[in-house]
């Protein structure tokens, strides 16, 4: 066999993160490597909500959307609702703009104005995602920017064993080669890099680059010390099933807390994806499965699957030849829909950054920092959710909203209470609006708002909100319902 | 007075301390966006004391300033002698007799996902790619002195550039001045005498005149240039000596005549104890000399800059002494430094300027009340520290990226420690051409490939996802875009003729 320029790589785990990071390198290195994916187990089951940006990712690979939606039985996702972190209470985080910002003023320093004027109504009236999704319609982006309806993104709702199957038959015919079975043993020279995994059945696996893709069980880059996030995340456990009912869903995902942890509801064509998120000592399986089945049908639902969660991260995802990607590398509870975004993003860095003999120590310095930075980002807005809900009935709640905060997220947190300011550091996931949300969402209202929004006088900002409220709920209204939305999808 | 739900007053009065560049964009700024809220401005400055005005030569982002104020481009421009800027040209900085120009935009475009210049390292290394020069249409447009603006069109080769001004700082000042005055900013004339601080907190109360005058303000702006009259006089706050990494603390300027027309593009060429600067304006040529006095006396400096001036010298040569660095708050109880009052990074990227406004800036979008919460300084000096240490640490590559070795001054600087944040960035382009990225801070990737590439850091390798693409098919694509720059710069009207016709000075009150 002739050597190729890019060398050997094995991608050792199956799965939606190997398959996706198959997929990325088969494309990006265009026939120069020779790839090979392990599958160690079983295909996933369950439901995925993802971001927006995974489109890109489709794109790159060339990915036809109408006929992705098709296979997966997918559905359009606006944003995500969260309702009960504080009871009674519900916001929605949806994707694109919040308000406009007028005067060189941010939207949300006008709405608190008014607020504190002697109120305001709800923030998601102003976003026109969350008003289309809760009135159950739907549309893509307009290409005309003078359109209110320019800047909407959405994200999907995807059947995770039909993703894999699509990514798995791009992958393939492209030119990645499948290997099956078990991890056996991992063989390693003396500099600590990998020289060869051995499976269980006995085929030797020799590559340059190893990705790991073996989720918690961490087979390969396990041997990197782990940071735990028990102390600020306090969920370990999660179980899932899938309820056989076809009903109209609107185009978001549902996450809902309940005193045992918080529920996930994914709306997908012919099912109903469902949840729960909690912890082990707290809340026994039995209970959590009851938990997971509140307002679901008695009948048609799939057996449930529990699977431990650990919060944390792997001190380095890449190190020597072997590079994580996806929960082997860090695992932060997937409320906000961030998982697809971090694999995504791994296999981006990892195409950025592919290492070659000789700057490998420099690549993975890089590749490291990048990663940690987005991994903390998303870490901390997963800490937010628990910091800021106000439930009591429930030690999982307690445990959450009392554990230490992280100094950048104080910060965050410090200067959004005390003048709205959103800061923003280098490697965010979620931009502003959506931190935005998420902060008036929970109930943390600046004290003070921007000065400068002072200059519109009270009645005229008034006015202007109002309009801008009617003005969505008006093209919400004269949009396509989500079914029809998927109707219309041409494959 | 108006109070806000916190009980804490709004800002009723802003003194700014000190007129120039800084202090009448200051006025300025704050005008058009506080003009009818109420809030009055005031400045104070004094004839007597001189202002500095090296920054000479700006980065695009005046022009998103210039919009805010809603100015008009021809009249501006008109009235301060300007010229069009498409990048800098170093000379002398690799090696002598190196010339490279760091342009207000990229060099092409992605091929196939991968950055155009891992394509460029790879065709260079096949003897298949011209200089990098060739790719870039500011540069070849700035080399031939030809500029139009770009086109409005995105998807156009004349849309992959943006452009500054270099304009005579004290006019700018004076128009700005003008602009101000007629939003009602109310300008004193005099020397300050002393400051008083309130005795609770600390906080500045008001500024006393030679003449008497006390001026009280609930915000005061320090503008008042290298010595802090307000932020370290008055409040001691410190300043972060950083000459260990950018040793140069003179500058000699003089204006000369010119004797050829203007290029659009300023010139910094590095001599044997710092660098040169060349700045062409409509009327006249701003020249100076940046310089560490460790390695030459003023009156060898005031020399060479004589001895290299393009025409005849319109005055005799003004000195000026800096320590490069910044304050360690740049914002300080009730007192907001901008300015060189603020820090001092040498003029080499033409950064002066563009501190100022991103100060005002961030200013406007952290706007106190009369409590100048800790929580609004803290940010605030967050965001301007970063600013200085991106711009700091761009501006030392400079320095280090030399082969120069002709004189104690390049041997020393070739030597000398730098920032473990800049050695980390160095390190990651000379093994893989990357180029790491930030969310905030002035220079994006073309601005960092420029001046590696022009200063001769070649990586050892380019993107190996270039492979995924046929060498013949990058070869290709290069050589289309290098005929596309070349002929769409040949279309664009000479520099002369486009300022002729848009906003000759001339005739101009």
């Amino acid at each position: 066999m002739t050597a190729l320029p890019l060398g050997r790589v094995a991608i050792i785990g199956g799965g939606v993160e190997g398959w996706m990071t198959a997929a990325g390198l088969a494309r990006a290195t265009g026939g120069r490597a020779s790839l090979r994916l392990v599958e160690t187990g079983p295909g996933p089951r369950g439901a995925l909500s993802t971001l927006p940006s995974l489109r890109s990712f489709h794109a790159l690979l060339g990915l036809d959307e109408a006929a992705l939606m098709a296979a997966t039985q997918a559905t359009f996702k606006l944003g995500t609702r969260f309702s009960g972190w504080t009871p009674g209470t519900s916001f929605c985080n949806a994707f694109g703009e919040l308000g406009a910002s007028l005067e060189g003023v941010g939207f949300h320093h006008y709405w608190t104005r008014l607020q504190q004027a002697g109120g305001a109504p709800p923030l998601d009236d102003f976003n026109l995602a969350a008003v289309m999704a809760r009135s159950g319609r739907f549309s893509p982006p307009a290409s005309d920017p003078r359109s209110p309806l320019a800047t909407l993104a959405y994200g999907l709702h995807m059947d995770a064993g039909a993703y894999v199957a699509v990514l798995r038959d791009l992958a393939t015919r492209r030119g990645v080669a499948v290997s099956h079975g078990a991890v056996g043993e991992v063989l390693r020279r003396e500099t600590g890099d990998i020289a060869a995994v051995i499976l269980a059945g006995g085929e030797r696996i020799e590559a340059d680059l190893f990705v790991d893709c073996t989720g918690a069980e961490a087979r390969l880059i396990g041997s990197e010390p782990f940071e735990d996030w028990s102390s600020l995340l306090p969920a370990n456990r999660s179980l899932r099933l899938r309820a056989e009912v076809r009903r109209d869903a609107p185009a978001l995902t549902e996450i809902e807390a309940a005193a045992e942890g918080w529920r996930w509801r994914i709306p997908l064509r012919d099912g109903v994806e469902s949840g729960l998120t909690y912890r082990q000592d707290l809340t026994d399986d039995e209970t959590a499965l009851k938990a997971a089945r509140t307002g679901l049908p008695k009948h048609g639902l799939s057996d449930p699957e529990v699977t431990p969660l650990r919060n944390g991260r792997r001190t380095r995802s890449m190190a020597g030849n072997c590079v994580a990607i996806g929960t082997s590398a860090g695992v932060v509870e997937a409320m906000d829909a961030a998982d697809l975004h971090l694999v995504q993003s791994g296999v981006t860095r990892l195409i950025a950054l592919f290492p070659r003999p000789g700057d490998a120590a420099v690549a993975a310095a890089e590749y490291n920092r990048l990663g940690e930075e987005t991994l903390l980002r998303v870490r901390d807005l997963a800490i937010t959710h628990y910091r800021l809900g106000q439930r009591t009935d429930g030690a999982l709640w307690a445990l959450g909203r009392n554990g230490p905060v992280p100094e950048p997220l104080a910060y965050r947190l410090a200067q959004f209470e005390s003048r709205g300011r959103v800061v923003m550091y280098d490697e965010e996931t979620f931009l502003e609006p959506h931190w935005i949300a998420t902060l008036i969402g929970h109930g943390l209202l600046p004290r003070r708002y921007d000065p400068l929004a002072d200059r519109m006088p009270l009645e005229k900002t008034r006015a202007m909100l109002e309009r801008m409220r009617l003005i969505f709920r008006q093209t919400a209204e004269s949009l396509p319902t989500h079914a029809a939305a998927l109707a219309g999808l041409a494959p | 007075m108006a109070r806000d739900d916190d009980g804490k007053a709004r800002i009723g009065k802003i003194v700014i301390v000190g007129g120039g560049t800084a202090g009448w964009m200051t006025a300025a700024g704050l005008a058009a966006v506080l003009g009818d809220s109420g809030v009055s401005i005031a400045l104070v400055e004094s004839a007597e004391i001189g202002t500095v005005g090296v920054g000479e030569a700006t980065v695009p982002h005046i022009r998103h300033f210039n919009a805010r104020l809603g100015l008009d481009e021809a009249d501006f421009m008109r009235r301060t002698q300007a010229t069009f800027k498409l990048g800098i040209e170093f000379r002398d900085w690799g090696r002598k007799g190196d010339s490279y120009i760091h342009p207000f935009g990229g060099f092409g475009q992605p091929i196939g996902g991968v950055a155009f210049h891992h394509h460029w390292l790879r065709a260079r290394q096949r003897g298949e790619a011209a200089d990098l020069e060739a790719y870039s249409l500011p540069i070849i447009a700035a080399r031939t002195g030809r500029f139009a603006p770009p086109s409005p069109d995105p998807r156009a080769l004349a849309s992959t550039f943006a452009y500054a001004y270099q304009f005579d700082a004290g006019l700018y000042a004076a128009y700005l001045r003008t602009y101000a005055e007629a939003r009602g900013v109310v300008r004193t004339e005099g020397r300050i005498r002393d400051v008083t601080l309130r005795g609770e907190d600390g906080f500045i109360e008001a500024v006393v005149l030679e003449s008497g005058e006390r001026i009280e303000g609930d915000l005061f702006i320090d503008c008042s240039g290298f010595r802090g009259l307000l932020i370290e006089q008055a409040l001691k706050t410190g300043y972060e000596d950083w000459t260990r990494w950018l040793p140069c603390d003179r500058a000699a300027a003089v204006p000369c005549e010119a004797v050829e027309p203007p290029g659009p593009y300023t010139r910094a060429t590095s001599d044997e104890a710092g660098w040169r600067w060349r700045i062409p304006l409509q009327h006249r040529v701003g020249n100076g000399y940046v310089y560490c006095s460790g390695y030459i006396s003023d009156d060898e400096a005031a020399k060479v800059l004589l001895e290299k001036l393009d025409g005849r010298p319109q005055a005799d040569p003004r000195f000026l002494r800096f320590t490069t660095g910044r304050r360690r708050r740049q914002w300080n109880r009730n007192c907001v430094a901008i300015g060189l009052a603020s820090g001092f990074l040498e003029p080499l990227e033409s950064t002066s300027i563009h501190l100022i406004q991103v100060a005002i800036t961030t200013l406007l979008e952290m706007f106190p009340d009369q409590s100048c919460a800790q929580a609004d300084q803290d940010e605030y000096n967050r965001v301007m520290d970063l600013e200085f240490e991106r711009i700091r640490d761009f501006l030392v590559l400079h320095y280090h990226a030399t082969q120069r070795d002709d004189s104690p001054f390049w041997r020393d600087k070739a030597a000398a420690p730098i920032p473990d944040s800049l050695s980390y960035k160095m390190a990651l382009f000379r093994e893989r051409g990357m180029v790491v990225k930030y969310r905030d801070g002035f220079f994006l990737e073309p601005s960092w490939l420029a001046v590696y590439l022009g200063q001769n850091i070649m990586p050892q390798g380019y993107d190996p996802m270039t492979d995924a693409i046929d060498p013949k098919d990058s070869a290709r694509l290069l050589g289309e875009l290098q005929a596309a720059v070349a002929r769409t710069a040949q279309a664009m009207p000479s520099h002369e003729a486009y300022i002729a016709r848009f906003c000759d000075a001339r005739g101009a009150a």
